[in-house]
């Protein structure tokens, strides 16, 4: 069933309009003749500069009229920003009459004293596109930013080109090579210095690479620790020094540390929302959290309180992660009541490219199921453990995947008597892989792996009367896994003990107008009655989709056809339209 | 004994006497017994010895033959005649000369009665002045002044009669100025007894071959009423004409040659002599040369103009104009040169655009010793000037074109020989409703390598700025990294600005120029309330880029939506332009503070410093300047704002326009990518309105959009992940948030 997501495009911001395209022949003003297609049009300045200001104010304003001769001076200018650089401007009856031509494209673009791996070919939208002042910026920029990635920290480039032949020269000044050196910070009022460090993405001594600063700042912003940070290479004082290391300047602004918020709104699953939330991000002087959020939903009411207690009396990355969460879930099948609560230690490491995060602790969890299967009280107390080894730039790129990967793994453990009423091991590993194939930037394929394989480990099983929760039982179809099918449609209503599944998607990235990227993929699962087995059939989905990056988000539809079909299930069409969702 | 000693005295004194008589009396009776060509040829050792020509021949013969006792007829033979100077080095041989004499020796002291008939026939001249002027130019011992007469001929010789003079030169072959030039020449002079005399002398000469040949022929009449004598009393008429390689020289001249005064009128005509102007000519140009070298002369002259450029049409500039040089001076044949003075009148100028008028008075002490000159050109009606050239490539740029008024251009004073300069005055008198353009300019030109300087006080000048938009400021210069786009420019429009090397290798002229402000010059703007006073103290040369400051002066404004005060602001010009040192001050005035931005660093790189009484945190400071609020109140885009726009402020990534743009414009949000550079900034002219301040694209795209609808209120969408890590759900809020 296709979400109601509608309500959400109303959200959308309009796009804001270009200057009008002139096409064929159009009197702009009185002393000015377009003939043939000016793409963009002239806007309001430049029209005031080439055809004069008789809206100006007052008497004697000088504007008023502009000569013919300076008008051309400007229009070539204006053609010139519009990629026109051969426009035929003459005079005739006491008017311009501008002919734009052919704009002039880019036939080539090299660049000069660029160290060996530096690949202008990477960058995409240069050849074929109009020369403009705009793509000599982009392009300057692209490889000052790519130069970076590169590990120097420092680059200067400048970029040329010819109208004549639409050929574009890059002079690379790539300067030296870089390690991250120590990063000077300004000290935040109430915290201890070097707090901030457990978000670097970087070690110091690793290969320079701006994005991983990015990430960094990217993290902080996050947590809500500060609500302004950027980093960035102290140039001068490397060129000068002359040392391989290359310091790093943060700068942060605190803000007010407690937020307090009150809304409304839309899910993916179409329902309405009330959310309030506390959230102090800076208790302490370790820059501990604490959050409390009360959502409510016609399905769903909970209370969550959540706390990140960075208990060190240095920067540190250990935590305690505590956790209490008061839920009410009134689903179609059953209605229960859950209290969770959770203490993890966690903490994570960073590598030059690598990031890896884990915690591990006791869960002790009560349900109250008051309709569905299984009414009555139970109660779990399990040893939750969760790791997760991503890449930087799966890190860096998650709004737009397109490169990096990641892997996680999750395992619960509870024991009957222990405060619990059942036994049960649930171990899950999932990854997504990325690849932007040939390494354009933007990148035009973008092909990705992803799966998971998860199995509970019990002597119950599913179906009527079972005590398993239904954090324990496993449920393939959806558009998380398997997009032919409906969400959680398999292997049945009982679900599985064990499931697995893995998704090939390619992706085409930047062709079609107004950001539709369509991609191709073809989904494969599994499902097992028994646990660490699986039965047959492998279920297929084969399908087409397109995605698109809104400005509030990223909308995916996707249709797709289930196969084979079972006993309970039948085959079919699956449409899914998602907000939010990334491969 | 004494008696003795006297007769004998008296006695040799007599004897010496009469043997002088004898000898006397034998010169006088038998002088072709003692004129022999022995010493002929001993006269011309002694006279080559004492600096004379050499003068050889390869025989000769002397024939005396007696009209009396004491009137003597010499005349002298000479076959293979030649005459050698060193200095100027020429060498002239005749085939056949005779030269013939009458001598009266009947007075003590022997007078020419008759000089002629003289013949130099089959002659041939080889001249190099080339050499000759080498070494003229070398240091020669000083000279003293000695007066010459001239043109008047030597006593001796101007009482004599000269019944005939014949000169034939069949080749003559001149080297000078690199040039070679071929000729010939012959002059004819018969004055019989009781006949009036008549004389012609023609010459032609060629130099070069085909196109650039040269041709010049003279003819020289020559008439007296009487007998010649002395060559005086002549009255003469001379043609000359003179043509090839695009010039052409016409001389007509009728004058008399007194003996001691030669007085001429000439016409003439002369046509590419000057580079790009047409015909030089005059039709009464009298000029008297008298004893000792008084020369007066007036000379009117008419010039043709340079046709000016075809781009230049629209000036109307004249193509005729006159002028009167007249010369009053004396020892014109001295040594040490001319003494008096030379002065030249230009008629007034009356072209419909403009006017000029002009005199000069040079005066000569043997060479120029103080020359005064007064040349004034004056655009009465800038309005009509602006009228003429409107249409045209050199058209009057807005806002200039509405101006009214006039401009004067005037050179007078006194030339400085030492420095060979022109002293020059600049004064324009321009106005227009709401502009003013009072520029003094004074400084001089200097002729030998053309250079002018010049001293320019922008007295007086108030200039309109276009209505612009911040939302969309336009581009005014062209971006110079594409070469071949922007055609080569009409006059007026883009041109591509000579490296500073180029300009420095170019020939033409060249400029120093300082420009100052005794009074600032008030620009105004849509975008300033009040005109923005500016200061300059510039020097502009034209081998390097201008060097000086600029400032901007006190003056009030709305900047971040309060009225601040701008105390100053200095750029203290560099090359290249972007290194220019930037210094400045504005203060704004809370209520509770005071916050002083201070810029520093430079103009490509310029950098701002907060300061505040009482002292604040920087980015308090930011937060009160963009959003007039204190941090704490501020919701969290605007705090991110506030981060941001300080990094990029510490990093000197926003330039002087686009700091000016955030401060002129309400800011809805700053983001900053400090590794690129980028500043974007969402301005609140337009809802939704994006206004990148940086240049390029940002590649990171966030995790979850916050997107600001106003105070508090934000969109808010978040990736939510349950338990199970495969599901995401995703929620969209409308909220209200206070940061606190």
């Amino acid at each position: 069933m296709p979400r109601r997501i509608v309500p959400l495009l109303l959200l959308i911001c309009a796009i804001p309009g270009a200057s009008q395209l002139v096409r064929a022949e159009e009197l702009i003003c009185p002393t000015l003749l377009v003939s043939g297609e000016l793409d963009p049009g002239l806007t309001d300045v430049e029209r005031r500069l080439a055809c004069g200001d008789p809206e100006g104010a007052g008497t004697g304003n000088p504007w008023r009229t502009v000569p013919l001769s300076q008008a051309r001076y400007h229009l070539r200018i204006f053609l010139q920003q519009r990629g026109y650089h051969h426009p035929k401007i003459t005079e005739s009856e006491g008017r311009n009459i501008l002919e734009p031509g052919e704009p002039t494209r880019v036939s080539e673009a090299v660049a000069l004293d660029a160290p060996p791996f530096f690949d202008l070919s990477r960058k995409r939208g240069v050849a074929g596109e109009r020369l403009t002042p705009k793509l000599l910026d982009e392009l300057e920029n692209w490889s000052v930013s790519e130069l970076q990635r590169l590990g120097y920290p420092c680059p200067r480039v400048v970029a040329r080109a010819n109208a004549e032949t639409g050929r574009i020269e890059l002079q690379v000044e790539e300067g030296r090579a870089a390690v991250f050196g120590p990063v000077s910070e300004e000290s935040i009022p109430g915290l201890r210095d070097g707090t901030l460090r457990r978000y670097d993405a970087f070690r110091e001594g690793g290969p320079f690479n701006d994005l991983w600063l990015k990430v960094t700042a990217h993290r902080i912003l996050l947590d809500d620790v500060v609500q302004s940070a950027h980093f960035a290479p102290l140039c001068e004082e490397f060129e000068r020094s002359g040392l391989p290391a290359v310091r790093i300047r943060q700068e942060t602004v605190a803000g007010a540390p407690r937020l307090l918020a009150i809304g409304f709104g839309l899910n993916t699953e179409g329902l309405l929302l009330l959310r309030t939330s506390w959230r102090n991000g800076r208790l302490g002087p370790g820059a501990s959290s604490y959050q409390a959020v009360a959502l409510g939903s016609a399905r769903e009411q909970s209370l969550s309180l959540e706390t990140q207690w960075y208990f060190r009396d240095r920067p540190s990355r250990l935590r305690f992660r505590p956790v209490l969460e008061l839920r009410h879930e009134n689903e179609e099948f059953f209605e229960q009541l859950a209290l969770l609560a959770r203490l993890t230690p966690a903490t994570s490491w960073d590598g030059d490219w690598i990031g890896l995060q884990g915690g591990l602790g006791p869960s002790l969890n009560f349900y109250r199921t008051l309709r569905g299967a299984g009414v009555g009280m139970s109660r779990f107390l399990s040893l939750d453990g969760d790791l997760r080894l991503q890449t930087h730039d799966f890190e860096y790129f998650a709004a737009s995947p397109r490169s990096g990967y990641r892997f996680t793994l999750r395992a619960n453990g509870t024991r009957d008597g222990f405060l619990s009423e059942v036994s049960a091991a649930r171990g899950l590993l999932g990854w997504e892989l990325l690849w932007n194939l040939r390494e354009r930037d933007p990148p035009l394929w973008v092909l990705g792996i992803r799966g998971a394989a998860a199995s509970t480990l019990t002597p119950e099983r599913t179906g009527a009367g079972t005590r398993l929760p239904l954090d324990y039982i496993h449920f393939l179809g959806g558009s998380a896994d398997l997009r032919g099918w409906g969400r959680r449609e398999l292997p049945d209503a009982n679900g599985a003990l064990s499931a697995v599944f893995s998704d090939v998607e390619l992706r085409l990235v930047g062709q079609l107008p107004l950001g539709f990227e369509p991609f191709a993929f073809l989904d494969l699962g599994a499902a097992g009655r028994e646990p660490a087995s699986l039965d047959s059939p492998v279920y297929r989905s084969p399908g087409l989709g397109l995605r698109w990056s809104s400005p509030i988000g990223v909308f995916r539809a996707s249709v797709a056809h289930g196969f084979p079909e079972t006993e309970t299930t039948p085959s079919h069409f699956q449409f899914y339209l998602s907000y939010g969702e990334e491969f | 004994m004494a008696r003795k000693l006297i007769l004998g005295i008296l006695g040799g004194l007599c004897f010496f006497l009469a043997i002088a008589l004898s000898l006397v009396l034998v010169l006088a009776t038998h002088p072709q017994w003692i004129l022999r060509e022995p010493l002929l040829r001993w006269g011309a050792g002694q006279a080559r010895k004492a600096g004379g020509p050499r003068i050889e021949w390869r025989e000769a013969s002397v024939m005396t033959v007696s009209h009396s006792l004491l009137l003597r007829r010499f005349q002298v033979v000479f076959d293979g005649l030649c005459v050698e100077l060193e200095e100027p080095r020429a060498k002239g041989c005749f085939e056949h000369a005779l030269v013939s004499a009458t001598v009266d020796f009947s007075k003590l002291r022997p007078r020419l009665r008759e000089l002629g008939p003289i013949a130099f026939l089959g002659g041939e001249l080889d001249a190099d002045l080339e050499r000759s002027r080498a070494r003229a130019d070398a240091p020669s011992p000083s000279r003293t002044r000695k007066e010459a007469e001239g043109p008047v001929l030597p006593k001796w010789i101007r009482d004599a009669a000269i019944p005939s003079l014949r000169v034939e030169l069949r080749r003559a072959e001149v080297r000078a100025a690199g040039r070679r030039i071929l000729g010939k020449a012959s002059a004819i002079l018969t004055s019989p007894r009781g006949e009036p005399a008549r004389g012609e002398l023609s010459t032609e000469a060629r130099a070069g071959s085909g196109k650039t040949m040269e041709r010049a022929q003279a003819r020289l009449n020559l008439s007296s009423p009487e007998r010649l004598t002395g060559f005086a009393g002549i009255t003469f008429s001379l043609t000359a004409t003179g043509a090839g390689a695009g010039r052409m020289a016409e001389l007509s001249s009728e004058g008399r040659w007194s003996g001691s005064e030669l007085s001429t009128r000439s016409r003439f005509v002369a046509s590419g002599m000057l580079p790009g102007f047409g015909k030089i000519s005059s039709v009464d140009c009298a000029a008297t040369l008298g004893r000792k070298g008084a020369l007066r002369a007036r000379c009117p002259v008419r010039v043709v103009l340079p046709v000016p450029p075809r781009g230049l049409k629209p000036f109307q500039l004249p193509t005729l104009t006159g002028a009167v040089v007249e010369a009053e001076l004396a020892s014109v044949f001295s040594e040490r040169g001319p003494k008096g003075t030379l002065s030249l009148e230009l008629e007034p100028v009356a072209a419909p655009l403009f006017r000029g008028e002009g005199h000069g008075r040079m005066e000569i002490d043997g060479e120029p010793r103080r020359t005064e000159f007064a040349v004034k050109l004056t655009v009465p009606s800038f309005q009509k000037l602006e009228r003429a050239l409107r249409g045209s490539s050199w058209a009057v740029p807005a806002p200039f074109h509405v101006l009214g008024g006039s401009l004067v251009l005037d050179a007078h004073g006194t030339w400085d020989e030492r420095r060979k300069a022109v002293p020059l005055a600049l004064e324009t008198w321009l106005s227009s409703p709401r502009q003013r353009i009072r520029v003094r300019g004074e400084g001089e030109f200097r002729m030998e390598r053309p250079h002018l300087d010049l001293d320019v006080d922008l007295a007086d000048v108030r200039l309109q700025l276009p209505r612009l938009d911040l939302s969309e400021p336009p581009k005014i210069i062209a971006d110079q990294r594409i070469e071949g786009g922007i055609p080569s420019p009409e006059a007026g429009e883009a041109r591509k600005a000579p490296s500073a090397k180029a300009k420095a290798e170019a020939p033409g002229m060249t400029y120093s120029i300082r420009l100052r402000t005794s009074q600032p010059v008030q620009l105004s703007s849509n975008l300033a309330r009040t005109p923005i006073p500016v200061r300059a103290n510039l020097r502009i040369d034209h081998d390097k880029p201008p060097s000086g400051t600029v400032d901007v002066e006190a003056f009030r404004a709305e900047l971040f939506r309060r009225e601040a005060g701008i105390d100053h602001v200095r750029i203290e010009l560099n090359d290249p332009p972007k290194e220019s040192k930037l210094e400045g001050k504005v203060r704004f005035e809370y209520a509770d503070y005071l916050i002083d931005v201070f810029l520093l660093g430079t103009v490509g790189d310029p950098r701002v410093l907060l300061r505040s009484e009482p002292p604040l945190p920087e980015d308090q400071l930011v937060a009160a300047l963009l959003f007039g609020a204190p941090l704490d109140t501020l919701d969290p885009d605007q705090i991110n704002s506030v981060g941001s726009a300080r990094a990029a402020l510490t990093d000197g990534a926003l330039s002087l326009a686009s700091l000016y743009v955030l401060s002129s414009t309400p800011i809805q949000s700053i983001s900053y990518d400090p590794a690129s550079g980028i500043v974007s900034a969402k301005i609140r002219l337009a809802e939704g309105t994006s206004l990148n301040l940086g240049t390029g694209t940002d590649r990171y795209q966030e995790i979850g959009i916050r997107k600001r609808l106003g105070p508090h209120w934000t969109i808010t969408t978040e990736l939510v992940r349950p338990a199970e890590e495969r599901e995401h759900r995703v929620s969209a809020f409308l909220e209200w948030a206070l940061r606190y």
